[in-house]
């Protein structure tokens, strides 16, 4: 008897799951997705406290040290192992004839790199100032962890600074193509006719449309003198006209599908108002849908954002983003001197296949049942 | 058939207008008009303007017209082959612009090919060999063919073969053939240059249709056509092709409605940082200038080329898929 | 009782041991399991079971059609005529000798008519394909022949029907579509998978009424799976009865019908409705579902919807299978 009570129990578990455990249960044995997850956890986290992660202040200039490398953090010297890692000074020469300058470490010089330390001031979410970092060296050392740009500024500080910019505007856009999406979606969903007809002729339009050519057109629209953070709105908004389509487009499809399913039916007919249709019923099913088509439509847009920085038709310094710091990539001679420069564009890489390995596991998630 | 082909292309034709419209808002965009600008241009390299030159320069361009007149001005010096003027280049944009188009079409051609030939058998192959090395391997490439920006893989290719090879790639041309009239050779030069910027700017895009074709042929291969084949005794790779592959490939051709613009606007960028001879840096250039005349135009002859490949994609997909060529012929 | 075409005792098909196992993650689905029966020429073979019993995956086997990771062993013996004795079971699925049985010697058809043919290629089209495959005749031939099995099969003006897509056909018309295209090549053996599930009541009569001619016709055997009784008693010689992948009751149709001995056959028969009973009187239903067949507990994997079972029996040893008379079989320990 007691076997027949734990086999029912165990497959009764399967039936009466809810939808999120079973995702939960499915999403879990997505790798990939956990990866990303996990990866994309750490950036936002680094960029929401991106001042005390930073080594230094971002608009720094060390003027001795114009594109220098990146300096490596070292365990061991001559005398062997220290726990305390630290960095070598940099020797700088440059050539006579082609005033290129070189640097190579210089192994007489050795500075600690401390953790929690004090150094230059910045403002906590432009709230609390403060001048706590995670980790640094004392004065006279330098630690230039991504190595400087041309001004002598330190890169890992100005990736930190970029990060901030660049996986915000992915949220933001996406936030606002979310809500226009959804209106749009919804009453072309739920009310059809004219108003359907409209929104889909409008969507299929804009979708015709190559998207970098119009985005840089309307960003060169932009008064050139609005301050950073009106432009840093209207670059968001610029790429939010494309944005939306994508999104209306599920919320519409999926309003249609439904709309024809019969548990919303057995709803209509035991007298459920519109209202409590649409929260009880119809929001739940699509929401992990969603889920997965926001995730989704974060990287078009952190992709848009870097495209026309990159142009420099998008943020201006000294706002900083991944774009606008892959400006000085521009040549290719100069990264070729400087292949630092590039570094900018590994965290763009990493940052959009993080959200699509994501996406793909809750997409694979949303279809608990499959 | 004939009658759904009028419709669409009499959609296309409102389409075609609306991107007009949304050209011209563009080309009012900038504060000030244009002429403004020009005046300020040239005031700043120290040239005197003269007021009546002003004027006659006002009424050259409409703009002393309310707006709605200005746009059917401008509308109808278009249909005339008149395009305006570029001040940048100080020439007529109608040349400028088919000066770059045939190349523009070409690398976009170039480039949609390379796309479906490369996508579709690896779909193919991806979605037969569910799981296997391969099919991960191709998973992982077109992953991150989907994560690099394409001016960054543009960056990164004339990095390596510039650091490594010695080489510098971009252009479309050799030197020597750059302002050499067409030839055979020249042609020959051209082919040897398109593989690069066509693998960047095709990159994305590929990537994209192998997920799409893997997940449809997938989804074919569950289905019960395919078994009563099978029960048949039809052989698995006549079946393959004969059957699902046939099937999958209809949404992939109602794909290139987004695929085209994909490219184009992938080309945009690309042929800014390879300095390729096509307009994108021409509508870079003239956005960056404010030559708005210039501007507007290139994007709308851009927006021309994606809605025209999507009407011949439409009458393609009718033609192969008997399903909507009765429903469509039924309405 | 039906017409007999060849002797008594002349197996065309023999089924030892077939075992279907898929290899998932979450554990081994024993979809057939330890399945054996055979069928005589010329005669009819109904597997009745509820949905998720194995019948389909049965029927399956035979082609070697199991989609992956399904694995089949076990033994299919195929006693061809004037050749050997083939075994199903040994030959590569994908290899060239079960390709020239399947659809030529072993037909089937399926559940959907609205999804079995290809929505892309016309009627005649896959007809064809079908007798070009395994008849040595030129096209035109061939297309004589479609249209001379879609006559034969009662679908109307076949000279213009064989160039129409399926969708232009009804579910009828597909589903005669269908047996046109399994009988083109004359097979010995015709496996029908629940062929008239999806149709309408009318139509699915007909359909019947159609294979029992085109048997007297063609003289193949058939395999009917299905869940519907009824049809089962209309339409077959014998009757296998299963159950979570085994076969539990097997007879002759009189013997299934009018003297059921598993207690699962018998609450079957119970849940159909008959004309005649008291009025307001509650239909026998089986009571729970059928478990999916992964993980299953050791013993009768009836035992927990068995209103006969017995604790400590029951539920700790697969039941045996006993020999009743003139073949009836019963996997069952109450017979024991």
């Amino acid at each position: 008897m007691k076997n027949r009570q734990d086999k029912i129990t165990a497959e009764e578990k399967f039936y009466i799951a809810t939808q999120w455990q079973l995702m939960w249960r499915k999403f879990k044995k997505h790798k990939l997705a956990i990866f990303g997850a996990i990866v994309l956890f750490i950036f936002y986290f680094v960029a929401i406290f991106c001042g005390f992660f930073s080594t230094q202040d971002i608009y720094k200039r060390h003027t001795k040290y114009i594109h220098a490398p990146p300096q490596r953090i070292h365990f061991f010297d001559e005398e062997g192992f220290h726990l305390r890692p630290f960095v070598y000074g940099l020797k700088r020469k440059i050539n006579p004839v082609t005033l290129r300058r070189t640097y190579s470490e210089d192994r007489t010089k050795k500075y600690p790199i401390y953790f929690f330390i004090r150094g230059d001031k910045y403002k906590l979410w432009n709230l609390f100032p403060t001048d706590l970092h995670l980790l640094g060296v004392k004065e006279p050392g330098t630690i230039f962890l991504f190595g400087t740009d041309k001004l002598g500024r330190d890169l890992f500080s100005r990736n930190l600074h970029a990060a901030r910019i660049s996986l915000s505007i992915g949220l933001v856009g996406v936030a606002l193509s979310f809500i226009l999406g959804c209106a749009l979606g919804g009453i072309s969903g739920y009310f059809g006719g004219t108003a359907d007809m409209v929104i889909q002729r409008v969507i299929e339009f804009l979708m015709s449309i190559p998207t970098i050519p119009l985005w840089m057109a309307l960003s060169a629209a932009l008064p050139p003198h609005w301050p950073p953070i009106k432009v840093y709105f209207g670059i968001t908004i610029i790429l939010s006209i494309v944005g939306w389509c994508g999104l209306a487009r599920v919320v519409r499809g999926k309003l249609l599908e439904l709309r024809q399913e019969d548990f919303v039916m057995a709803a209509k007919i035991i007298g459920a108002t519109d209202g409590r249709i649409i929260t009880r019923h119809l929001l739940p099913s699509f929401l992990s849908y969603l889920i997965v088509n926001i995730t989704l439509a974060i990287p078009g847009m952190i992709l848009g954002e870097t495209s026309l920085s990159f142009l420099g038709l998008g943020l201006q310094p000294p706002v900083v983003s991944w774009g606008v710091l892959l400006r000085d990539a521009q040549n290719v001679r100069t990264v070729v001197l400087h292949p630092w420069l590039l570094i900018p564009g590994l965290f763009v890489i990493v940052t959009v296949l993080a959200f699509n390995f994501l996406g793909d596991g809750l997409r694979d998630a949303a279809d608990p049942y499959k | 058939m004939l009658s759904y082909v009028l419709r669409r292309f009499f959609y296309m034709i409102i389409v075609l207008l609306v991107v007009s419209i949304t050209a011209f808002v563009i080309i009012q965009l900038p504060p000030g008009d244009f002429l403004t600008s020009y005046i300020m241009k040239l005031k700043a390299s120290g040239q005197i303007v003269d007021e009546a030159e002003i004027a006659a320069l006002r009424k050259q361009y409409d703009l002393d017209l309310p707006i709605h007149l200005q746009y059917c001005q401008w509308m109808w010096k278009m249909l005339h082959g008149n395009f305006g003027k570029s001040f940048e280049w100080n020439r007529p944009v109608k040349d400028l612009i088919l000066e770059r188009l045939p190349l523009t079409v070409t690398v976009s051609l170039f480039t949609l090919i390379f796309t479906y030939l490369l996508a579709i058998p690896i779909g193919i192959y991806s979605a037969t060999h569910q799981y296997s090395v391969g099919d991960y391997a191709f998973t992982v490439i077109g992953f991150i063919g989907l994560a690099t920006p394409r001016f960054l893989l543009a960056l990164i290719l004339m990095f390596v073969s510039y650091r490594y090879f010695g080489l510098s790639i971009g252009g479309l041309f050799s030197p020597q053939y750059q302002l050499a009239p067409w030839s055979g050779a020249k042609f020959i030069d051209l082919l040897k240059h398109l593989p690069i910027p066509v693998v960047v700017i095709g990159m994305a895009g590929t990537a994209g249709l192998i997920r799409v074709m893997r997940g449809c042929l997938l989804d074919e291969l569950q289905k019960q056509y395919v078994i009563t084949a099978r029960a048949k005794g039809v052989s698995e790779r006549r079946l393959l092709f004969k059957y699902p592959v046939r099937v999958a490939i209809n949404p992939i051709i109602s794909t290139i409605g987004w695929t085209l613009p994909r490219i184009i606007s992938g080309q945009t960028i690309v042929a800014i940082v390879l300095g390729l001879p096509t307009i994108g840096p021409l509508l870079f250039r003239a956005l960056v200038n404010q030559d708005m005349y210039l501007a507007g135009s290139s994007i709308m002859i851009l927006t021309f080329l994606t809605v025209i490949g999507t009407f011949i994609s439409d009458i393609l997909l009718v033609w192969l898929d008997p399903r909507i060529r009765y429903e469509k012929q039924a309405r | 009782m039906r017409s007999k075409l060849k002797s008594e005792d002349d197996p065309l098909l023999e089924i030892k041991d077939l075992r279907t196992y898929f290899y998932l993650d979450e554990g081994i689905l024993k979809a057939v399991d330890g399945v054996s029966f055979k069928i005589d020429r010329g005669k009819t073979l109904g597997i009745v079971g509820e949905s998720g019993c194995g019948k389909s995956v049965t029927a399956q086997s035979i082609l070697r059609i199991v989609p992956s990771p399904g694995k089949t062993e076990g033994e299919i013996l195929f006693h061809q005529e004037n050749e050997k004795n083939v075994d199903l079971a040994e030959l590569d699925p994908f290899g060239k000798e079960i390709r020239n049985i399947r659809g030529n010697q072993i037909t089937m058809i399926f559940q959907e008519p609205m999804t079995s043919l290809s929505p892309l290629h016309t009627i005649g089209n896959q007809i064809m394909e079908t007798i070009l495959l395994h008849r040595k005749l030129n096209k035109t031939e061939a297309r004589g022949l479609a249209k001379e099995m879609l006559d034969k099969v009662g679908i109307p003006d076949p000279s213009h029907r064989i160039d129409d897509y399926p969708h232009q056909l009804s579910g009828g018309l597909r589903q005669r579509a269908m047996i046109a295209m399994a009988l083109s090549c004359n097979p010995s053996l015709l496996i029908a998978d629940e062929p008239t599930t999806a149709l309408d009541v009318t139509v699915q009569a007909q359909i019947l009424e159609l294979m029992k001619d085109l048997q007297k016709e063609f003289g193949m055997s058939i395999i009917y799976i299905t869940h519907n009784l009824g049809v089962i008693a209309e339409i077959s010689d014998e009757v296998a009865v299963m159950y979570l992948g085994k076969v539990v009751e097997y007879g002759s149709v009189e013997d299934i019908f009018h003297n059921p001995k598993h207690p699962y056959t018998s609450r079957l028969l119970k849940s159909i409705p008959r004309v005649g009973r008291k009025v307001r009187a509650r239909l026998d239903s089986i009571k729970g579902t059928v478990p999916l067949p992964l993980g299953l507990p050791r013993g009768c994997t009836f035992y927990p919807r068995c209103p006969q079972a017995k604790e400590g029996i029951c539920n700790i040893d697969a039941p045996p299978l006993i020999e009743l008379e003139n073949g009836h079989k019963v996997e069952c320990v109450l017979y024991r």
